[in-house]
C-alpha cells in the first residue's frame, strides 16, 4: 500500500509533445505529398483527364472527319503531328477525344461496382451467417468466371455500345469488390473498439457509420483504384473485339483494332493508342500502390 | 476532483440499499468446439454455472488464470455474448425477462472498460468523438451536449480537454488511452463498471495512477465495480470481495480479508503462494501448482481442480463440489470444507485433524 | 484433411451448378426471342413454331435447363447452329490449340516471375529491385493484346524474323520448327501478365518472410545462402501457388484477345466467332467449359495448398 500512496502525488499524466493533432486522413495526405512517384503519377493523370475533358480545345482537328488522300500519314507530318489513321483522321485528335470514352468506360464501372459491391460486402460482413453465406456463395459463382470471359460473354449477349459495356464491366467487378469489402468488414468487426461500441447500446447504423465504415473505406479505395487500371484495359479490349464502343466513335481500344490492319504500312501510328492505354493504366496502378503505402502507417501501439 | 456529474436523467436507485446491485445465478456458456460435423459436437465449457452477487457501492474482484472464463463472464454480463443458461438480475430487475430490463436498458447502467490495447479505441476518431459516441447515439444527446459531457469526463479522468479532445488514439500513451477507455465507459452514466484486465497492459507506475483514479471515481460517482484480473496484488488493493474462478466455475468467494488471509480452497492457496514475495526469506523454489490447466473441452469429472490438487481423493472425482458457505460471506467449493462430504479432511470425518 | 477435401468438393459442386445456371441463362438475356436471331423476321409462323419445338424453346425455362444439363453431362454440348458440327468436338480441338499456347505461356511467366521476384526481394532497395518493379508494373498495366501487336510490328514487320499470325500447321501440338516459330510471339505475349502478377506477388511475399526473424536465425545457424533461399521459397510457395492457379485459369479463359491478334484458332477465337454469328449452343457450351475448367483448377490449387500448408485446412 505504501508504494501506491507514494505514487498518488504524481497523479498527473505526461503530455505528449505539443503538436497539432493529425487525423488519419491528414497523415495519409502528408505522406502522399512526400511521395514523389505518386505525385508525378497524379500530375500525369490530371493532365490526361484535362485533355479528355477539354478535348474540343486540345484537339487540332475534327476526330470524325477523314480524307482519303491523307490516309496513314506518319508521325511528324505537318499539321498532323501524330499522323493519321486508315481513313485519314488525325490521330492526336482522336486520341484526345478517345480519352473521354476510354476514361469514362474505365472509371464508371468501377464507381458503380464499388457502390453496389461495397454495400453488399458490408451487409455480408455485418449480417449473420445466413446472410453472409447467401451473398458470398453467389459471389463465388461469379468469381468462378475469369473476368475477361465474363465480360465478353455478357457483352456478346446483350450487344455492343457504351451502356452495355459499362453494364457488363460493372457486373464483372462487383464480385471482387464484395469479397474485399466483406473481408475488411469482418476484420474490423472483431476489433475491440467495435465491441466497445456495441456494449454502449448504440444503434447498429451508428456503429456502421462511425466505427466500421471509416476503417474500411481506405482499403476499398486502394482496391478500387487498382481496378480502374484493369477496367481501362478491359473496356479497350472489348472495343478491340468489336463488343464495346462502336465505330466511328473514337476510343483507344477501337482505334487499336482498326489500325491493326495498317501495321504493315505505318507501324508506329498503329501502336499509339496502345501507348495511351498503357500510360493511363500505369498511372492508376502506381496511384493505387502509392495510396496503399501511404495508408499502411504502422502506428505506434 | 469531487464533482458529482450524475445528471437528473440517470436511473434512480430502484431496489434500495439492501438489494444487491447485481445478482448472477448459474450463468452458463458453452462454445461449440471444432469437433466432428456428424454426431455430437465438442463443447468448450467456458462458463459453467457461475453465481455471485454484488452489493451496491462495492467492488468485486474476479481472479483466475488465463482461460478460466473471467473474460467470457464479463462479456456475458454486458450481453456481448448471449448466455446459454442462467439469469442476471440487475437491481431487482431480471435481464431479458418480459417485465425486466431490456439489454439496452442494462447497457445504459452497466458499462465495460476494456484492456488497453491499441485496438480498443477507433483509430480514425478523435478522443472527444470516441467518448461522445455513446451519449450521442444511444442517448440521442445533441452533438454539442455530448461534446461538453466528453470534455467534462476528460477532466475527471485527469486529461486536459483543451489538449486531448482533438487528439487521435495513436498519439496517446498506454496510460492515457486507458483513461480514455474509462471516460468512455462513464459517458453513459452507468452504475456498474466492469473492468476486464483494465490495468494488465500498463507499466507498474501507470497502473498505480489508474488504480488511484478508479478509487476516486468510485467514491465521487457512487459506482460499483467488478474488477477482473489475474494479478492478485491489484485485486487485493481494489476489491471489497473476491471471487476465484477455475475452468469456468467459481471455487471460492469471500471478502478480501478472508480470501487473502484465510483461503480454504487449495487452488486459492496455491495462487496466493505463487505471488512473488519481496521478502527474501519467503521465497520458495517449489512451484505451488503442478501440471497444466486441463482442457476446457474435456474437463475432469467431479471437481475440476482435482488433477492438480495435492488433496484429491476418490470422492472428488465422483461428486462435483458445490459452492457452500462455510462462514459469514465466505463460500468454498471443496469437499474438504464441507462436513460429511466423504473427504478424509472434512470436518466430521474421523480422520480430520481440524 | 479429409473433412476439408469433402467440404471443398461440395462447395465446388455448388459453384459448378451456379456456373451452369449462368451459362444457360446467358442467352436469355438477349432482348427478344432467341429464335429471332436464327431466323429472318419474315419467316412463316409454321417454321418458327417448328424450330421452337425443335430447340425446346416452347418449354418452361427450368425444363429447358434440366434437358440441357442432362445432355451436357453425357458430353453432348449441342450442335452449332452455324456449322452444323458437334460443339463438343469443335470446342475440344479449339481448346487444345489454346492449351498449346497457354501452358508454355504459364510456365514461362511463372518461372520468369518467380525468378525476378525472388531476385528483386533479395536485392531490396538496390537498383535491381527498382528495375524489376518497373518491369513488373509495366507488365500489369499493358493490354497484352497491344503488346502482341507491338511484338508483331517489331519481329514480323520491321525485322521479318517471325510470322505475324496463324498457327502455321494444322493444329494440335507443334511438330515442326515452322509451327514453333508461329508459337513464339503469342506465347511471349501471353506470358507477360502472369509474369508481372506472379513477380510482384513473389517479391512482396518473400520480402515479408525476410522481414521475419527466422532467415536471420538460419544464417546465424550457419546455413549457406542457397539453402536459406530454398527455405524462404518453401514458405512463399503456398500463396504463390494459389495465384498461379488463378493465372492459369485466366490464361485459358482470357486468351481470346491474343488469339484474335494472332489469328490463332483456339477456344477464344471459337467463342468470338460464336458471338458474332449468334451461335447460341456454341456460346453456351464454351462459356460452360471454360468456366468449369477455371473452377476445377482453383479446386486443385486449393487442395495442393492445403497439402503443403496445414494452416489452410479450415
Amino acid at each position: 500500500m505504501a508504494d501506491i500512496a507514494l505514487v498518488r502525488a504524481v497523479n498527473t499524466p505526461d503530455d505528449t509533445p505539443g503538436s497539432e493533432p493529425r487525423g488519419y486522413w491528414n497523415t495519409v495526405g502528408d505522406r502522399l505529398m512526400h511521395d514523389r512517384v505518386t505525385l508525378g503519377v497524379s500530375a500525369v493523370l490530371l493532365l490526361i483527364i484535362c485533355l479528355a475533358v477539354f478535348a474540343p480545345w486540345a484537339a487540332t482537328h475534327d476526330p470524325l472527319q477523314g480524307s482519303v488522300i491523307r490516309r496513314l500519314k506518319p508521325v511528324g507530318t505537318p499539321g498532323f503531328f501524330l499522323g493519321t489513321d486508315e481513313t485519314g483522321r488525325d490521330i492526336w485528335s482522336r486520341l484526345v477525344y478517345g480519352g473521354r470514352l476510354s476514361l469514362f468506360c474505365g472509371i464508371a464501372p468501377v464507381v458503380l461496382a464499388t457502390m453496389i459491391g461495397g454495400m453488399l460486402g458490408l451487409l455480408a460482413g455485418i449480417g449473420g451467417r445466413l446472410l453472409n453465406n447467401l451473398i458470398m456463395r453467389v459471389v463465388d459463382v461469379f468469381y468462378a468466371f475469369p473476368s475477361v470471359l465474363l465480360a465478353i460473354a455478357i457483352c456478346g449477349v446483350i450487344g455492343a455500345g457504351i451502356g452495355n459495356t459499362i453494364l457488363s464491366l460493372t457486373i464483372v467487378f462487383i464480385a471482387p469488390i464484395v469479397r474485399v469489402t466483406e473481408s475488411l468488414t469482418t476484420q474490423v468487426k472483431t476489433r475491440d473498439f467495435v465491441e466497445a461500441a456495441r456494449a454502449s447500446a448504440a444503434p447498429l447504423l451508428a456503429i456502421i457509420r462511425h466505427q466500421i465504415l471509416p476503417n474500411v473505406l481506405g482499403g476499398i479505395l486502394v482496391y478500387a483504384t487498382s481496378l480502374v487500371s484493369i477496367s481501362i484495359i478491359l473496356s479497350a479490349g472489348l472495343s478491340f473485339l468489336g463488343l464495346g464502343v462502336t465505330p466511328p466513335n473514337p476510343e483507344w481500344g477501337l482505334m487499336l483494332n482498326a489500325l491493326r490492319q495498317s501495321i504493315f504500312v505505318n507501324p508506329l501510328v498503329a501502336a499509339l493508342p496502345g501507348v495511351a492505354i498503357v500510360i493511363t493504366s500505369l498511372c492508376f496502378n502506381l496511384l493505387s500502390d502509392g495510396l496503399r503505402s501511404a495508408m499502411d502507417i504502422k502506428l505506434p501501439s | 476532483m469531487i464533482d458529482r456529474t450524475r445528471s437528473a436523467g440517470s436511473d434512480p436507485d430502484r431496489g434500495g440499499p439492501a438489494q444487491p446491485l447485481l445478482l448472477v445465478r448459474d450463468l452458463k456458456k458453452h462454445f461449440p468446439g471444432r469437433g466432428r460435423w456428424l454426431g455430437r459436437r465438442e463443447m468448450v465449457q467456458a462458463v459453467d454455472g457461475v453465481s455471485f452477487s454484488l452489493a451496491k457501492g462495492t467492488a468485486l474482484g474476479v481472479v483466475g488464470e488465463s482461460g478460466c472464463g473471467k473474460s467470457t463472464t464479463a462479456r456475458l454480463l454486458v450481453r456481448l455474448i448471449k448466455p446459454d443458461d442462467g439469469e442476471v438480475i440487475f437491481d431487482g430487475d431480471a435481464v431479458g425477462a418480459p417485465q425486466g430490463l431490456t439489454i439496452r436498458e442494462l447497457r445504459l447502467q452497466m458499462q465495460m472498460v476494456f484492456q488497453d490495447s491499441y485496438s480498443s479505441l477507433n483509430p480514425r476518431a478523435t478522443i472527444a468523438d470516441i467518448i461522445a459516441f455513446g451519449p450521442r447515439t444511444a442517448k440521442h444527446l445533441r452533438p454539442l451536449h455530448a461534446r461538453e459531457r466528453a470534455e467534462r469526463l476528460l477532466e475527471q479522468v485527469g486529461l486536459r480537454p483543451s489538449f486531448f479532445a482533438r487528439r487521435y488514439p495513436h498519439e496517446l500513451s498506454g496510460g492515457q488511452r486507458q483513461r480514455v477507455n474509462i471516460a468512455r465507459a462513464l459517458a453513459l452514466e452507468p452504475r456498474l463498471l466492469i473492468l476486464d484486465e483494465a490495468v494488465s497492459a500498463l507499466d507498474k507506475s501507470v497502473e498505480a495512477q489508474i488504480l488511484n483514479l478508479l478509487a476516486d471515481l468510485r467514491r465521487d460517482l457512487d459506482l460499483s465495480y467488478i474488477f477482473i484480473s489475474h494479478d492478485l496484488n491489484v485485486v487485493r488493493h481494489v476489491s471489497d470481495r473476491v471471487v476465484v474462478m477455475y475452468l469456468g466455475r467459481i471455487v471460492e468467494a469471500g471478502s478480501v480479508g478472508e480470501i487473502f488471509r484465510r483461503a480454504r480452497h487449495p487452488y486459492t492457496q496455491a495462487l496466493l503462494r505463487a505471488m512473488p514475495s519481496m521478502d527474501p526469506d519467503c521465497r520458495t523454489a517449489a512451484p505451488p501448482l503442478i501440471g497444466d490447466p486441463p482442457n476446457p473441452i474435456n474437463p475432469p469429472s467431479g471437481c475440476r481442480f482435482r488433477t492438480r490438487c495435492a488433496f484429491a481423493e476418490e470422492v472428488c472425482a465422483r461428486v462435483s463440489p458445490r459452492l457452500d458457505p462455510i462462514d459469514n460471506q465466505h463460500e468454498v467449493a471443496c469437499h474438504m470444507a464441507v462436513p460429511g462430504s466423504g473427504h478424509s479432511c472434512s470436518v466430521g470425518s474421523p480422520d480430520a485433524d481440524d | 484433411m479429409a473433412r476439408f477435401v469433402a467440404f471443398r468438393l461440395c462447395h465446388t459442386v455448388l459453384i459448378l451448378f451456379g456456373v451452369s445456371v449462368v451459362a444457360f441463362g446467358l442467352i436469355h438475356l438477349i432482348p427478344g426471342n432467341p429464335l429471332d436471331i436464327l431466323l429472318p423476321p419474315e419467316a412463316p409462323k409454321a417454321v418458327v413454331d417448328q424450330l421452337r419445338a425443335e430447340f425446346g424453346f416452347d418449354k418452361p425455362l427450368h425444363v429447358q435447363y434440366l434437358a440441357w444439363v442432362g445432355r451436357v453431362l453425357t458430353g453432348n454440348l449441342g450442335t452449332s447452329v452455324f456449322t452444323g458440327l458437334q460443339v463438343t468436338h469443335e470446342l475440344l480441338s479449339a481448346l487444345g490449340n489454346t492449351l498449346v499456347l497457354a501452358v508454355p505461356a504459364a510456365l514461362l511467366g511463372f518461372t520468369l516471375g518467380t525468378t525476378f521476384g525472388t531476385v528483386a526481394a533479395f536485392n531490396h532497395g538496390r537498383p535491381l529491385d527498382k528495375v524489376f518493379s518497373v518491369i513488373a508494373i509495366l507488365g500489369l498495366s499493358m493490354p497484352h493484346y497491344w503488346l502482341g501487336i507491338a511484338l508483331v510490328i517489331v519481329f514480323a514487320v520491321l525485322w521479318n524474323a517471325l510470322p505475324a499470325a496463324g498457327m502455321g500447321g494444322t493444329g494440335g501440338l507443334p511438330t515442326s520448327w515452322e509451327e514453333i516459330q508461329h508459337m513464339i510471339l503469342p506465347v511471349v505475349t501471353l506470358s507477360m501478365i502472369p509474369m508481372g502478377v506472379i513477380g510482384r506477388m513473389v517479391r512482396s511475399t518473400v520480402l515479408e518472410i525476410l522481414s521475419h526473424e527466422f532467415p536471420t536465425g538460419l544464417r546465424a545457424k550457419g546455413l549457406r545462402s542457397r539453402q536459406i533461399v530454398f527455405h524462404v521459397l518453401k514458405n512463399a510457395a503456398p500463396p504463390a501457388l494459389a495465384v498461379m492457379g488463378l493465372q492459369l485459369g485466366y490464361l485459358l479463359g482470357g486468351s481470346i484477345l491474343v488469339e484474335t491478334v494472332f489469328n490463332w484458332p483456339g477456344s477464344g477465337q471459337f467463342m468470338n466467332l460464336a458471338i458474332f454469328r449468334r451461335d447460341i449452343p456454341v456460346l453456351q457450351g464454351t462459356v460452360l467449359v471454360l468456366a468449369s475448367l477455371f473452377v476445377v483448377i482453383n479446386l486443385l490449387v486449393d487442395l495442393v495448398q492445403a497439402l503443403i500448408d496445414p494452416r489452410m485446412r479450415r
